[in-house]
């Protein structure tokens, strides 16, 4: 979706293998049967009906989103240009607050608890997200069945998911934080994650959730790889191995949508292992190696380059810049240490 | 008697408005109504698109198209639910592409109202294919219509006038047309949009037969971008070749063969680059080195003038000369390893600095190892003994008896080969005794040598043309030229700086912009009229740089007075009080009238800036700055007044919303809303009316509400009140603007509902009932408004014509014609337009 008619910067694409479904004919159908008529607009209806009329509104939106593969391309946007899960669950809010009267009744719970778990699960709040599946649940026996899926599944997510090194709880509580864990101990505990997470993604029955489960991989992946590039000064070939496994995090999601941004990690570790480098052993001095330094220089500018040719993404601004900024950062190596 | 019928008659033309007691409504609590049945067959609807579809829609659509048939018959309006339950259903079709069929034809319906509508349009409009199809549309109009823009006038002219000028016009529009096409690029900014869409369609739907049809196509523009991008590289690397960066140009021809490998033109520009790149390296290694091997390798960077582009892409691999520079090779000289020793002494920077005692020390152990070896020996008595002599005597902190100008050791003779050493070490010793412009003229003296008669010359030219270390002389050399850039703007106006650059022949490109050039002369009582008050200021800003260092570097200067007047007239000119009082005080100006005048305008200058500060931090730091810096002036006693009213006042939030939205969305003043008592939107001033400004919220559960003042004039300045919110109303509220606000934006295109992440903050935490500890952090205010269109724009709206073209009416002084054609009106840029830059 987009913003008047202009185009949005980015876009959701659903997955190419969702089938046609026996609801979209009959929706078809009926639609041709009350095509034909004048287009021109419709007054609003009764007033009393907008509080209905707008939660479904934004049910039809989220559901239409609900599928997207957003692992392969970016979260969809809606006319204000907000991610459209975020603005789903703004909207829903707003909608239960502004119409509380309408909806004193009670009727409409079970539809905007649902929804709003919807919403959330897609913001990676999958605790919260279960929690209020299983509130859903309660409140709305049609959507019992559902709920409930959607909350076991929630709780798997954020049960494997919880191993973010940012998020501080790679080790469970009270475990050692004074020492530094070994590089074989981090693997262990991301492949531990990853095995779950996989499961998940391979799971028939979780539907929209394999995307969701990617995402959780990449992102698993990505924090694995952050974490070398962090403690890279920790351990021996700390440097070889911070590229090793950024590069393993390239090669892994090509596919993504965050291919480019992953690009651009490699790109920017280069670079500063060049930058590094260059301030350890300054290039007038006698221990430079101007091979080495020149390996790390033309790796970064390879892959800047290479995301600075990605037409209409915004990553390409930032390599642009970014390569811009380097090599200044070149020029200020003496010619007769390093040529280009 | 008479006073007291004016009074009178005062009073009755004028009711003061009385303050009113009560501002809000008291809470009304609406009586439930039960769910009825379009309420059920919505909620059914709804749980039936939830469960994934696993429940069938089309019973619930039913329901509502029964519903509403009832109350049609009734003569009662429709619930209006119908279009939105439809559009909900659709969202359980899987294919994409079905899916935006379907949209299309549901917004084509009857019954789909303006605001469901509008959504419906955003949806289809973003299907990538249509995009495609927009853009391509968008740049063959934006070919086709720059043509004809770029004709029409000049033909008009000369079907309408004629006369001499027409004719010239026209010929020039024309060439500038040929370059402008000659010029395009291999895939212009729309397609490579279009291009963009294409493979997100194909990505996303791979085996669609659209997908495809469109591949050819797509690897079609894919070549044409590897071209433009080929071709992208290729100008930047001449370009860095015309500037000598020949490693930079290596860089970029690079680039381009990593896009094809074998492109024959890549290949060649980057052998020559390269070859370049190492003759360059090979002439700063031989700087340092003894006179006849510097001699062998001059190349490019030893001549005023360098070969231009065209030289270097014949294939040259030495530049002009060179091979007859190294027929040329001097002997070598005497005591060559001398010279080498000496150059090193005396070379400025690392290495060579003499400023460095670490350094220093080297040299001097250099010295002893070449005393060791004798050399002082076979050498005494000539120039070599005598430097030695002068550069121990600097070293030491001394001067050489010989640079003081009556010295012994002189180079009087050129064709000693340690005169330019010596010429050097005079220019140092007269630096050290603060004869500035005397160590400069030695210095400029010795560049003028050519390098194969001196390897000092090279140094002495690094000096005169470094502005760090010679910033008086760059001071005066960036003046002139700025002065020469004001005459030329003066006369010139746009063309100043000569013809626009399209890539052709310099000379054609004046040719091209003859007329456009007699029109700039033209302009010239214009811009003679415009001159003594232009703002900004547009000249001056380099020798400002430059003469600042220069204060920096010899706060003591033998030129400070000249510098400081010119700077001072300068901060003058471009209307910078601070800056003018900041160098009369450096110039130690003593009128104690005129400081008072200075300190009073900087003041109110600094007090205009922190007013337009929006932060409230910045601006109170920038208001508690100017109390304190010029406590004497007017303007700093009214900053100290300001800051103590913003410390009064200060409030987390101040988001406003005005009284002209109020009126245009009445539901948001009334209970459900703020609750404003409605007679104060009753333009009754007998009791009490809101002020334009309306109600502010301010953080925590405050508002603030503004009233016309008691003279019930809308335009002076309002009186307040202060309401607290309870939580859930504060949350209704603000769940209620963000609505009504979204529902304008997407209904009215004049209105926009503009990101304000501080805002949407504030209004998450009210929704949430989280504002009982307001958010304090300065950055955490927004000052957002909720403004009326009407109030914005008034009552009549500008509207952009359907037309596709502008009607423009010309007139130019200079020939007294006068002239009128359409020109087509070109597309807008996209928003997404710069990440294709």
């Amino acid at each position: 979706m987009s913003t008047g008619g202009q185009p949005s910067l980015v876009r959701s694409r659903r997955s190419a293998r969702r089938a046609s479904s026996v609801f979209g004919s009959l929706a078809l159908l009926m639609l041709l049967s009350l095509t034909g008529a004048c287009s021109s607009s419709a007054p609003k209806g009764d007033p009393h009906y907008r509080a209905p009329e707008n939660i479904l509104e934004v049910v039809a939106v989220l559901q239409h989103h609900v599928p997207d593969d957003t692992y392969h391309f970016p979260a969809a946007r809606d006319y204000t240009g907000r991610n459209v899960y975020r603005a789903s669950l703004l909207r829903l809010e707003n909608l239960e607050r502004a119409y509380e009267s309408e909806l004193r009744a009670g009727h409409m719970d079970g539809v905007l608890t649902f929804s709003k778990a919807r919403a959330l699960e897609r913001l990676r709040a999958y605790s919260v997200a279960a929690e209020t599946y299983r509130a859903a649940a309660e409140r709305e026996s049609s959507l019992r069945e559902e709920a409930l899926h959607s909350a076991e599944v929630c709780d798997r997510l954020d049960r494997a998911s919880a191993g973010s090194l940012y998020e501080r709880r790679v080790f469970p509580e009270g475990e050692v934080e004074a020492q530094i864990p070994g590089p074989e101990m981090v693997i262990a505990r991301y492949e531990e994650r990853l095995a779950a997470l996989e499961a998940i993604a391979e799971d028939g029955t979780a539907r929209h959730y394999n995307f969701v489960a990617l995402e959780e991989i990449e992102r698993a992946d990505l924090e694995r790889a952050r974490f070398f590039s962090t403690a890279r000064h920790l351990f021996d070939g700390g440097d070889e191995r911070a590229i090793a496994e950024t590069q393993r995090l390239v090669a892994r999601h090509p596919d993504s949508k965050n291919a480019n941004k992953h690009l651009l990690a490699l790109a920017d570790l280069y670079a500063t292992q060049a930058e590094e480098y260059a301030d350890a052993l300054p290039p007038e001095g006698l221990r430079f190696d101007p091979v080495r330094f020149h390996q790390l220089v033309s790796s970064a500018t390879r892959l800047y380059e290479r995301v600075a040719h990605q037409d209409g993404t915004p990553e390409r601004l930032e390599a642009g810049r970014k390569l811009e900024a380097f090599l200044a950062f070149t020029l200020r190596i003496d010619v007769d240490r390093f040529t280009k | 008697m008479t006073a007291a019928l004016l009074a009178m008659a005062l009073g009755a033309c004028h009711t003061p408005a009385p303050p009113p007691i009560e501002t809000l409504e008291a809470p009304r609590r609406t009586a439930l109504r039960p769910p009825d049945e379009a309420d059920m067959a919505a909620k059914q609807l709804a749980i039936a698109v939830l469960s994934n579809c696993a429940l069938d829609p089309q019973p619930a659509i039913e329901r509502i198209e029964r519903f509403d048939a009832d109350r049609v018959r009734s003569d009662q309006p429709t619930s209006g639910l119908l279009s939105h339950a439809i559009d909900a259903s659709l969202s359980c079709i899987e294919d994409e592409l079905a899916y935006q069929d379907a949209i299309d034809t549901l917004r084509e319906m009857k019954g789909v109202d303006k605001y469901h509508r509008a959504r419906l349009d955003q949806e289809v409009a973003d299907d990538p294919l249509r995009l495609a199809k927009k853009r391509l549309r968008e740049d063959k109009l934006e070919h086709y219509g720059s043509i004809y823009n770029t004709l029409v006038g000049p033909l008009g002219k000369t079907v309408l006038q004629g006369g001499i000028t027409a004719p010239i016009g026209l010929t020039s529009a024309l060439g500038n047309l040929f370059a402008s096409e000659t010029q395009r690029d291999e895939l212009s900014l729309r397609q490579r949009q279009a291009l963009v869409q294409w493979r997100e369609f194909i990505e996303a739907h791979p085996d669609t037969p659209e997908a495809a049809a469109l591949a050819e196509r797509v690897a079609r523009f894919e070549e044409r971008y590897e071209d433009y991008l080929i071709e992208e590289h290729l100008d930047d690397a001449k370009i860095a070749m015309n500037r000598r960066q020949f490693p930079l140009a290596s860089l970029h021809t690079e680039a381009a063969l990593r896009v094809d490998p074998d492109h024959e033109e890549a290949l060649r520009l980057h052998d020559v680059a390269e070859r370049w790149a190492n003759l360059q390296r090979g002439v700063m290694q031989a700087s340092v080195g003894p006179a006849s091997s510097f001699a062998v390798a001059a190349g490019p960077e030893d001549r005023d003038e360098g070969p231009r582009f065209e030289t270097y892409a014949q294939g040259s691999t030495q530049p002009e000369g060179a091979g007859a520079s190294a027929a040329s090779t001097r002997e070598p000289l005497p005591g060559s390893s001398n010279r080498t020793t000496a150059a090193l002494w005396l070379a400025p920077g690392p290495g060579g600095s003499l400023g460095d005692p670490s350094i220093a020390e080297h040299v001097r152990e250099i010295r002893r190892s070449s005393e060791q070896a004798n050399l002082r020996q076979t050498e005494t008595g000539s120039m070599y003994g005598k430097l030695q002599e002068a550069s121990t005597a600097l070293l030491l902190g001394g001067f050489p008896t010989d640079a003081k100008g009556k010295g012994k050791g002189k180079a009087k003779n050129k064709r000693d080969p340690l005169s330019d050493e010596m010429a050097f070490i005079v220019g140092m010793s007269l630096s050290a005794q603060g004869k500035e412009d005397e160590s400069f003229a030695a210095y400029r003296k010795l560049a003028k040598t050519k390098g194969s008669e001196s390897n000092m010359g090279r140094h002495a030219a690094a000096l005169v043309n470094e502005p760090t270390r010679n910033p008086y002389g760059s001071f005066k050399k960036t003046k002139s030229s700025d002065d020469w850039q004001r005459t030329r703007w003066l006369w010139m106006g746009q063309m100043a700086n000569g013809p626009r650059k399209r890539g052709l022949w310099r000379p054609v490109e004046w040719v091209l912009d003859t007329p456009a050039l007699i029109g700039s002369i033209g302009g010239l009582p214009t811009r003679l009229f415009k001159y003594p008050t232009l703002s900004p200021w547009p000249f001056g800003r380099t020798p400002a740089i430059h003469a600042r260092n220069y204060l920096e570097r010899y706060p003591d200067g033998e030129h400070r007075e000249d510098v400081l007047k010119w700077l001072q007239q300068y901060e003058k000119r471009r209307d910078n009080q601070v800056g003018t009082l900041e160098i009369a005080r450096m110039r130690g100006e003593t009128s104690e009238k005129k400081l008072d005048r200075m300190e009073e305008k900087a003041a109110k200058q600094m007090f205009e800036a922190a007013q337009e500060q929006e932060r409230r931090d910045l601006r109170l730091a920038m208001l508690r700055r100017t109390a304190q810096e010029y406590p004497g002036t007017e303007a700093g006693k009214e900053a100290g007044l300001e800051v103590r009213k913003l410390w009064n006042d200060a409030s987390p939030q101040h988001i406003r919303i005005s009284r002209g939205f109020f009126e245009e969305h009445p539901e948001l003043a009334g209970s459900r809303g703020v609750g404003l008592i409605p007679s104060l939107l009753d333009e009754d001033n007998r009791n009490g009316e809101l002020h334009p400004e309306g109600v502010t919220l301010l953080g925590g559960d405050m508002i603030q509400i503004a009233y016309v003042d008691h003279h019930g004039d809308k335009n002076e300045p309002p009186q307040y009140t202060y309401e607290r919110l309870p939580a859930d109303h504060l949350a209704r509220l603000v769940s209620l603007l963000e609505e009504t606000s979204f529902e304008k934006a997407r209904l009215d295109r004049d209105y926009e509902h503009e990101p304000d992440a501080k805002r949407d903050q504030f209004f998450e935490r009210a929704r949430l009932g989280l504002t009982e500890t307001p958010d304090a952090r300065p950055s955490a205010e927004s000052s957002f408004v909720f403004e009326g269109v009407r109030e914005k724009y008034g009552l009549v709206r500008g509207r952009e014509s359907i037309l596709p073209v502008d009607l423009v009416l010309q007139g130019s002084l200079y020939d007294l014609s006068l002239n009128a054609f359409p020109r087509v009106r070109m597309p807008k840029e996209t928003p997404d337009a710069l990440l294709f830059r």
